[in-house]
Formats: structure tokens, C-alpha cells, sequence
């Protein structure tokens, strides 16, 4: 089978008027990204669909002398709901930026006819490590033994900005999808340089894989300044705004 | 499912048939009557075929959720799609009705028949809260004409079903325990992503992945090959689906990604489980999982659904309710349908059944009195002309119009590869399904079908996804 990744083709239309970031960019410093949410699905005939956007996505890092600071605000739009969850995780300045202490607050915009009373579906989350255990605090606190090495979806994002392009750049570790759902098993690896046609430009972006339980295969996508310009699964995407400046905050 | 003429005999054959296949750790349910009529919680999977859980000996899948509601409570092995595609399948639980008296007989263009109730409206106008979350796809009904609706889907899993775990965990986190009793139903859309995935590897190229293939491919299925004499139906179906040109290489990544997908599914099921424990719900929540159909998951050189064999017309069929009904059972002896959603949920709520629901209540299996008498056959339908009749050894399959009728040993041959139809020794067999098929049928009101109108592009979309 030769290999053929649609992740850039299947955003269709929404490429025609995106322009890729431009200035330095220190993936170890402050910085704020912003990314919209797509849904790819393919045409009948197998060809690439719109990739309708399906929310949003912002990041923010913010290093200090011990952890680092991440900050995600990330809305998904279905129809008439549109529920926002604000996460803000310390982390341990870890290859994996593993979660120490988060905070989510999680709030619904809906419209009608859903009938839903304002803020009957709203919460707020925490959790913390605490000793070799990760505590879940929501309506009541569940434990549960800490993987020997995870993070969390987001948390990614500033990890693999941090790996070297090099054959054998792997991370391993469970995955906790809105610092919530185990998803075990996963690697994470640099797969190699990969030119992308834009345009009349062309691209020549750096690859990493992650595979594991839960998730169907993601690709990230850095450019030369180690910034991810998009994430990928089956069907979800996440591209970086359009003509983004340098990242810093 | 059966008529009450049928069902007097066939209760008591199956009086006779048995005690449960197998009971893991079960523990009786308390006979002392309940007080009040519990929550209902009712989640669908989309497309997923029974045997696709860990709980039920699937290598190759992790689904801690499901198995922990399948430790909670009854575990159905024997578990029938009413119909196996979409909207007919949902039309089904939510009616009560077959899909040839409800109407909805295939995706979209047919429309369920106005005047049938359907369970948001029964248990609305009965003091219970009923909300849904996540995929509807009854044809003819807006979802909120029936519940008040906290989410909706939006036909891609990966991209919602997150949405609508949160939104049915965050309606159960606010409620109470005591108050106004609740029937929260939560439509996933997982594993059905795997239709996208079927588009988009059409012609047999890797395309969503770079590096090399995992090495823990599941094998192929044993029963991957098929019989070249099938319906002419079925043989139109796979000439049509995209995997036909498959390698094995491609077939079994296909069915590693399902796996994936499924486990998308659980993780969501999770979430939702987690809440109604942390609630304090849990002991006065009747929680039912299953699926509106499976997958063609390579057997039979299959993808999809819309037929009849196992892989699509198997599926999960999960019920618990803490200190009202058994736990740890795994059921494998007694005929469940997606009929009988709609008695089960009425009985335990204490309300009467929908009219002519033709399904039967599990209440009975589920509290243990499994010398109750129960069906001896079930009939599954898809589109128009296609029949299934299961009886814990048979499997009886005609297409209305074809001359190629199919019948299984399915103790001896579970891969439905071998058509008993034609052998001589199995003449009575076929005649005694074809009349308890032609019994049932004259036990239904059917409904008359008008011809669909011409499909718009978005619907033959919906259509083909299911």
C-alpha cells in the first residue's frame, strides 16, 4: 500500500484562503496558538469532503521556574449546542508535559429548541497527582492509580513542539482525552520530512504519528520552526489559524 | 415480537429448552417490591457488532465500560437487530412496532406512521423527564416533538459523541436522587465513523496512515470467504461496497481501526457511567446499552449492514439496575430483539406498554426466573423484502422475489458459511421457519408503502451511510 495521507486534501475548500504562519517561534517559551476544529468526511466516492469546521481551539503556555502553565479553551459546535470547556493544567516540564493540578470548567451556549435550562448542563472538574495516584474531582472524587508515564490531549500540542526531527524522537504513554478518558497504550513518533503542496507553495513539513487504544491514528504536522500547523485523526482536525505571527503570547 | 396465538405454544416449548448457557458470578435480584419506578437510561451504540467487547472474549478491543455495565448487569449473546440499518432499527426500539407496521423500512425515505407514539411522548405524558442526547434518525419525527433535547448529533462520531457523553453526564450530575424520575437517552454514534473510513479507502490505499501497519492487525475472520449461490441481494451489496477490491492487509486494518472506533464508543460510555455513580443514581437507574446494528467487519467479504447475516444483525444488549435485577449474567440461551427495548423500559417504569408492542419485557430473564416461558424464535426484517427467522439452532433467511432461501446450523456453523436450504435432510426444517415466518407476518398490521420520492444529495448520503 503506498502511503498517501489525505489530512491536508481533506480540509478541502477551508485551505484555499489559508496562509501558513510566518516568524520564529520558540516552542519552549510563552506562546498562544489559536486552531479551528474540522470534521473531515469524505464524499460518497471516496474523494475528500469540506471539512466543515466544528469549533475551536486555543492554547496557551506559559513557562515559569518549576511546571509550565497551559491554558485550552476548546468549543465544539453541533448544531444548536455549543459547550466550551476551559481547562487550565500545570505541568510538569516533562517531555510529556505531564499534568500535575487542573482545573476544567466546562459551559454550555445552546439554543432552541433544545430546552435545556441556562447552566443545567455546566460543570466544573479538577483533579491533581497525588502521590502515585491521579485524583478526579467532579460531583465526587474518584482515584485511580497514575500511568507511569501520561498527559493529557492537549498537553500534546506543546510536547511534540518539543521533540527533535530525528529517527527514534518517540514518546510512550496513556492518554487522558479532556484529562478524563484512559486511553492506554500510545506512541508517539517522529515518521520524517514531508512536503505538502499549498498552493503554489509548497510546504516541507516534519511528521509525527501517534497510534493507541481509543483513537484512530493521529498525524502532527510541524513546520521548520517546530509549530504544529495541524493535527489530524480519522475524522477531526485541527488547523492553525490562518497567517498566525510567531505564537508568542 | 411473537403474537399471542404464537406465543402460548411457543412459551411452552421453550419452558423446556433449559437453563441459562452460561451464569458468571450472577447474583439474584431482591424480591421485595420497589418503591418507586427507577430512572431509565437508555444508550445506543451505532453499529457495533455484539461480539466487538472485551467482556465477551474479543482480543483484539479494550472496552473497560461496556464491561463493566456487562459485569453490573444481563449480557444478551443472542441479540437481534429488529432491522438492521439505522432508521428502521431505531424506528423500532422507539415504536415498539415492526418496521413493516411502522413504516420506516429503510434510511430516509420512508417516513414512521404519524399517529404511532413513540417512547419520548409515552413517558412524557407519564411524569417522567425525558431527554435525549446525540443521533435520533427516526424518519418523519423531530426528535423534539418527542423529548426535550439537551444535544444533538451530528453524523460524525469523533467529532460529537464527546459532546453528548458531556451533555448526558452533565443533565445526571444535576439531578437528584428522588426527584422527578428521568429518561435520559443518549445516541452514540461510534463505531458508525467506520462507513467514512470504508469511503475514503475505496480504491485500497493506505491514505490515512504513513508509517508501516501495526503489527496487531487482527486476523481475518474464518468465515471471511462466502458462498457464490447467496441472494442476489447480497451479491449486489458487495459488488457495490468499496472493500471488494481489498487485500487481506487492508481488510485487516480495516477491522483494526473499527476496533479503535469502538473504543471511542466506550471510552464516551465511560463517562456517562462514571456520572450516574457518582451521582448516587446508579441503585435507582435502569441502564440499557445496545446497538442499532453491526458491521459486515470482513465476514462474508462484507462491510456495512442492510443484510442479514450475524456480523450485521448481532448486536450488545446490555441491561443493569442495581438491587432490581440480576448482575454478572451473560445470557446465551434466550432470543432478544430490538422489540423488546420498548416493554422492558415500560415494564420496570410501571407503565402500561405501547400499543401492539410487538416485543416481549426482559424483566423476567432479568430478575432471575429464567424458567419464565420465552419466545422460541425471533424475525429480523431489512428493507422491504428480506426476513430472518432465528431459533436457538436455525437461521432461516429469504429475500421476497429470490429463489435462493438460506438456512444455518447455527451450533454447528456459526459462521453462516454452509446453506442447508437445499439439503434434503433439512426439508421439514425449512418448511416449519418459512410458516412460523409466514405466522408472524399475519400477526402484523402492516402498513401500507407509497413508492419514495427521488433522493436529494444529502439524503442518498445519509441513505448510504445508514
Amino acid at each position: 500500500m503506498t502511503p498517501m495521507p489525505r489530512d491536508w486534501s481533506a480540509l478541502g475548500e477551508r485551505l484555499a484562503a489559508w496562509e501558513p504562519p510566518q516568524g520564529a517561534f520558540n516552542p519552549g517559551g510563552a506562546w498562544s496558538l489559536r486552531y479551528t476544529r474540522h470534521a473531515l468526511i469524505p464524499e460518497l466516492d471516496g474523494t475528500p469532503g469540506r471539512g466543515a469546521q466544528s469549533g475551536t481551539l486555543r492554547l496557551e503556555q506559559q513557562p515559569d521556574q518549576e511546571t509550565l502553565q497551559l491554558r485550552a479553551a476548546e468549543t465544539v459546535t453541533t448544531g444548536y449546542s455549543a459547550p466550551t470547556t476551559l481547562a487550565e493544567i500545570t505541568c510538569t516540564k516533562d517531555a510529556l508535559l505531564t499534568p500535575r493540578r487542573w482545573a476544567l470548567t466546562i459551559r454550555w451556549q445552546t439554543s432552541a429548541p433544545g430546552k435545556v435550562t441556562a447552566g443545567e448542563l455546566d460543570q466544573k472538574r479538577g483533579g491533581h497527582v497525588e502521590g502515585k495516584e491521579l485524583v478526579f474531582q467532579a460531583t465526587r472524587e474518584r482515584r485511580r492509580p497514575a500511568p507511569e508515564r501520561w498527559t493529557s490531549f492537549w498537553s500534546l500540542f506543546a510536547a511534540v513542539q518539543r521533540l527533535p526531527f530525528a529517527q527514534g524522537s518517540v514518546l510512550t504513554f496513556d492518554l487522558f482525552e479532556e484529562l478524563e478518558l484512559h486511553k492506554p497504550g500510545h506512541r508517539l513518533a517522529y515518521i520524517g520530512p514531508h512536503p505538502v503542496a499549498q498552493g503554489a507553495k509548497t510546504l516541507n513539513l516534519h511528521v509525527f504519528e501517534q497510534t493507541g487504544h481509543g483513537v484512530l491514528p493521529w498525524r502532527w504536522w510541524l513546520d521548520d520552526q517546530h509549530r504544529v500547523l495541524l493535527a489530524a485523526g480519522g475524522r477531526l482536525a485541527y488547523l492553525l489559524e490562518s497567517g498566525a505571527t510567531g505564537g508568542v503570547a | 415480537m411473537i403474537a399471542p396465538n404464537i406465543r402460548r405454544r411457543t412459551f411452552l416449548k421453550s419452558g423446556a429448552a433449559g437453563g441459562l448457557g452460561l451464569i458468571l458470578a450472577a447474583q439474584r435480584a431482591p424480591a421485595a417490591a420497589q418503591k418507586r419506578p427507577p430512572n431509565l437510561l437508555f444508550m445506543h451504540l451505532d453499529q457495533h457488532y455484539w461480539e466487538a467487547v472485551s467482556a465477551f472474549g474479543c482480543p483484539h478491543v479494550r472496552t473497560p465500560s461496556i464491561d463493566r455495565l456487562a459485569a453490573q448487569g444481563t449480557s444478551f449473546s443472542l441479540s437481534y437487530s429488529a432491522n438492521p440499518v439505522c432508521c428502521p432499527a431505531r424506528t423500532c426500539w422507539y415504536t415498539g412496532r415492526a418496521s413493516s407496521e411502522n413504516g420506516v423500512v429503510m434510511n430516509d425515505q420512508w417516513p414512521v406512521a404519524p399517529e404511532m407514539p413513540d417512547l419520548g411522548q409515552w413517558f412524557s405524558a407519564r411524569g417522567y423527564d425525558s431527554v435525549y442526547a446525540g443521533k435520533w434518525h427516526v424518519t418523519g419525527r423531530t426528535v423534539t416533538d418527542s423529548f426535550r433535547m439537551l444535544t444533538p448529533g451530528s453524523g460524525v462520531g469523533e467529532v460529537t459523541d464527546g459532546v453528548v457523553s458531556r451533555a448526558a453526564e452533565g443533565f445526571i450530575r444535576s439531578r437528584r436522587t428522588g426527584s422527578q424520575p428521568f429518561f435520559l437517552n443518549v445516541g452514540f454514534l461510534q463505531p458508525h465513523d467506520c462507513c467514512y473510513w470504508v469511503m475514503e479507502h475505496g480504491d485500497g490505499a493506505a491514505h490515512t496512515r504513513l508509517g508501516a501497519l501495526p503489527a496487531d492487525l487482527p486476523p481475518l475472520p474464518l468465515n471471511h470467504g462466502y458462498d457464490p449461490s447467496e441472494p442476489a441481494a447480497l451479491g449486489r451489496r458487495r459488488n457495490k461496497r468499496e472493500g471488494s477490491g481489498w487485500s487481506d492487509d487492508q481488510w485487516r486494518w480495516y477491522l483494526w481501526n473499527y476496533d479503535r472506533m469502538v473504543e471511542m464508543a466506550d471510552a464516551e460510555v465511560g463517562r456517562v457511567l462514571d456520572a450516574l455513580d457518582d451521582s448516587g443514581l446508579a441503585d435507582e437507574t435502569l441502564v440499557v446499552l445496545t446497538s442499532d446494528h453491526g458491521d459486515g467487519l470482513a465476514r462474508h467479504g462484507l462491510t456495512s449492514k442492510m443484510f442479514l447475516y450475524d456480523e450485521a444483525a448481532r448486536v450488545p444488549f446490555i441491561v443493569a439496575c442495581p438491587g432490581r435485577a440480576q448482575s454478572g449474567v451473560r445470557d446465551t440461551r434466550h432470543l432478544v430483539s430490538g422489540l423488546d427495548v420498548a416493554p422492558t423500559l415500560c415494564d420496570f417504569a410501571g407503565l402500561e406498554g405501547l400499543p401492539k408492542a410487538r416485543g416481549l419485557s426482559l424483566r423476567p430473564l432479568l430478575e432471575g426466573r429464567t424458567d419464565s416461558p420465552w419466545r422460541e424464535f425471533l424475525v429480523a426484517e431489512t428493507f422491504r423484502t428480506g426476513r430472518m427467522v432465528r431459533t436457538p439452532e436455525y437461521k432461516y433467511i429469504a429475500y421476497q422475489g429470490d429463489p435462493v432461501t438460506q438456512l444455518f446450523d447455527m451450533r454447528s456453523d456459526p459462521g453462516e458459511l454452509t446453506n442447508l436450504a437445499a439439503d434434503a435432510t433439512k426439508t421439514d426444517v425449512v418448511r416449519d421457519l418459512a410458516g412460523r415466518l409466514a405466522s408472524w407476518e399475519k400477526t402484523l398490521d402492516l402498513l401500507p408503502l407509497k413508492e419514495p420520492g427521488p433522493k436529494k444529495a444529502g439524503k442518498r448520503k445519509r441513505a448510504a451511510l445508514g
